[in-house]
Parts: structure tokens; sequence; C-alpha cells
């Protein structure tokens, strides 16, 4: 309930008190429906990045995602987790897995990190590692979360459901219940953050759509009181996310920059960024596709999904439009 | 004695008031205004001792009032697993 509250408050008053910070685009994976765009760019170097912890921090963010890329990739990602826990930061860490070992595990949790969340695609090694595109990957990941449980570190599984994968999730689902870890099944690829598409071929298809996400009819309760809460998001209003060379971004899949860190502070940019401010405005009464849909109560169209999909800020997503569909004939038929 | 924040506590000041995850329970909690205020004061590392004046000259209590009013938010604090 406090968390919803908190959302309220800081969503109207602009503070940011949930970010991402990628550490890196590095990464030891080369997933077939990976959205990160590989680019040559500087990453911040760890005073940088202690810095903008700093910046996150007295900027009323609490709440405070790791990912990359890989960010166990990096050599300081440890002395990095220990500055956000140290500035009371509740920190979660996006990671594949793969480099972690029972004693990286208990460091985790010496740490107090709050959650580890990772993907876990199949309990088949084949597809697992067919995904990943690194032969092995299944039996390190294995081994990564049997040790994250036994130092009792807190675990998520996410898995994007995919066509090579989808027909698991019931045994996912027991996989993590067995093993005490919460689980999110998604299944929407997004596309590249440069707009291509060619990372979506995994992408289930219609008649499959429709069966996933009928699974999940009973667990929703849909609002019709904010319907603009459904089509728009709090990506730039409390809500930011910081790319590995020190872009800040009102959130990891709306790659529009608002400026560097490297140089204005955090609170210039998100008070001043025209790109901020735009995101901002969004109204429903702009999005023309969206405003007079009969499904929208059904939708979780995300902007920047739109955005890369279409092109436009303004546009339905093609992907919210299908599951909104489905799960209007589920909850209507 | 110096009442310090445990290792690992979430913690966030947003508008005045303290947000706090319990680490027991892993639950997010706001505190009072009276209760954001002390924690301010413990985040700062101001002394126990000295909390009971500040607090007496903040809300017009007597310091003996305020002593027992911290003695109290300090037992749920430790028993919560926030403090030490």
């Amino acid at each position: 309930m406090r968390e919803k509250e908190l959302a309220e408050i800081t969503e109207a008053d602009l503070i940011p008190a949930w970010a991402m910070l990628e550490l890196t685009h590095r990464c030891n994976f080369k997933c077939s429906h990976c959205y990160v765009v590989k680019e040559k760019i500087k990453e911040l170097s760890s005073a940088e990045v202690k810095d903008v912890l700093d910046q996150l921090a007295a900027a009323g963010c609490l709440f405070l995602a790791f990912t990359g890329g890989e960010l166990f990739l990096r050599k300081d990602v440890f002395e990095l987790l220990a500055y956000a826990v140290k500035k009371r930061f509740v920190v979660t860490v996006l990671t594949n897995a793969f480099l972690l070992d029972a004693a990286a595990a208990r460091k985790l949790k010496a740490l107090r990190i709050h959650e580890v969340s990772t993907s876990l695609y199949s309990l088949k090694a084949g597809v697992f590692d067919k995904v990943t595109g690194v032969a092995g990957s299944f039996t390190k990941v294995m081994g990564a979360l049997r040790a994250l449980k036994k130092a009792g570190v807190r675990v998520r599984i996410k898995t994007p459901l995919m066509t090579v994968n989808y027909a698991e999730e019931k045994s996912l689902a027991a996989f993590a219940k067995k093993n005490g870890f919460s689980v999110l099944f998604d299944p929407v690829l997004s596309p590249k953050n440069d707009g291509s598409v060619k990372n979506t071929g995994q992408k289930i298809k219609a008649g499959v759509l429709e069966e996933v996400v009928q699974r999940h009819c009973g667990g929703w309760s849909f609002s019709d009181k904010y319907p603009e809460r459904n089509v728009l998001c709090s990506a730039g209003k409390n809500f930011a996310a910081v790319s590995p060379s020190g872009e800040v971004l009102p959130c990891l899949q709306l790659p529009l920059s608002a400026g560097t860190l490297r140089e204005k502070s955090f609170n210039e940019i998100w008070k001043n960024s025209p790109v901020l401010k735009k995101i901002r405005g969004l109204k429903l009464s702009a999005l023309k596709e969206c405003a007079g849909c009969k499904n929208i109560r059904y939708c979780n169209r995300c902007p920047g999904l739109a955005l890369l999909e279409n092109g436009s800020l303004y546009g339905k997503s093609v992907s919210a439009c299908e599951i909104a569909a489905v799960r209007s004939g589920c909850c209507n038929g | 004695m110096v009442c310090k924040i445990k290792k690992g506590v979430a913690a966030r000041e947003i508008k005045g008031r303290y947000y706090v995850v319990l680490p027991k329970e892993m639950k997010l909690v706001k505190l009072n205004k009276t209760g954001s205020f002390i924690f301010g004061l413990l985040s700062a590392r101001v002394p126990e001792k000295l909390i009971p004046q500040k607090l007496a000259a903040r809300y017009k209590v007597s310091p003996a009032c305020a002593g027992r009013d911290l003695a109290e938010f300090i037992r749920e604090l430790k028993k919560a697993g926030v403090l030490s």
C-alpha cells in the first residue's frame, strides 16, 4: 500500500523515487531477443557512478535497479553495489547470473542486496543455451541460482515468453515456487533500442498469445478511474534511467536522452530537460488512436514500445493492442 | 550512546517524511512527522541523549515527555531491525 502511495506522491511531484542504472552494455550472452544496441561508449568510471548515486539519492530516489548489459563484467561492481547500499537505496540487481558463484552470492547477501533478478528462459539446457547463444550457460545459471538460494538471497526469475519456451510456463512457475523464487512472465519482446525488430523473431504469434494471456485471466484487476494511467506511464515522472555513459533517460525502454551527466547535474536535467517535459506533458487526448479505444481498460501501453514499434510517442503499441484485445475477450467473453 | 541505523536499511526522505524499508518484513513504511524528525537526527548520527532536547524544542513538549516518546520509538525501530 505504501508503495502505491509513494508512487502517487512522487509522480505528482516529479520525484524520481524509482531508477534504473545501466552499468554497461557489454554482455557475455548473445540473446536473440535482446533490445540493447551495443555501441562503443565510454562507460562512467567508478567515481562517476558514485557521483550519480549521490545525485539520485539527493533527488529522492529510493528504489534502484542496477542492470546492463551484464553488470558483473565490471570489475568495480561490488564496490558500486556497496556504495549504493550505504546510500540507503533499495538495491535490486538485474543480471544473467552467468558469473555468479557461491562466493559472489555470499557477497551479495552480506551487502544486503534487496533482490537479484535473473532471466530463466527454460529448464531445458538446449533451449536455454540456444536463447543465450552461449553453450553451457544453462548449467552456469542453474548453479548460480542454487548458490543464491543457499546464501539466502532473494531471487526473482523473469521469463520473456517466446515461441521456444511458452509451453514451459507452468514448469518454470513450479520451479520458482519450489525454490522460493518469485517469477514474472512477459509475452512482450521489445524491439531494439534503435527501432529494429530483428530481435523479435521469437515473438509468440496471435493464436498462442491468446493461450498465454488467458492463463493469467484470474489475476487481473482493472480500473476505469484513471484510463490515462493504463496508456501513459510514470517514465520521466517518478522513474528515471541512466545509461552506461551517463545519459539520463525517462526509461530504458524509452531511449530518448534528456541530457548527459558528464555535462549537467541530474537535478538540472531532471528539472529542465525539454525531452522530459514533453513526456510529462503527454495526455490521453493526444493519443488519438488510444483515447477512444474500447480496450483501454485492459491495456498496458508502454510509450517506449509505441515509439520503437511505430515511431511515435503518440501512437499505439501493437504489442499492447494485441494483449489488450485478448484480455478484453477473456474478461468479457 | 549513539543509536545507529543498521547497515543495509533502505530509507529516503521524500517531501519531509522518511520512507523506510523494515528489514525483517521487507515492508515499506512511512514515518510520521515526529518519527521523520527523529530519523533524520539518527541519520545525522546525533547522539540519542541529545535528541529529547531537540524534540522538546521543536514540538513544545517537556524534555521528559520527549524522552519517553523517543525511547518508545527507538524500541520499535530496534524491534523492527532498523536500529542497532
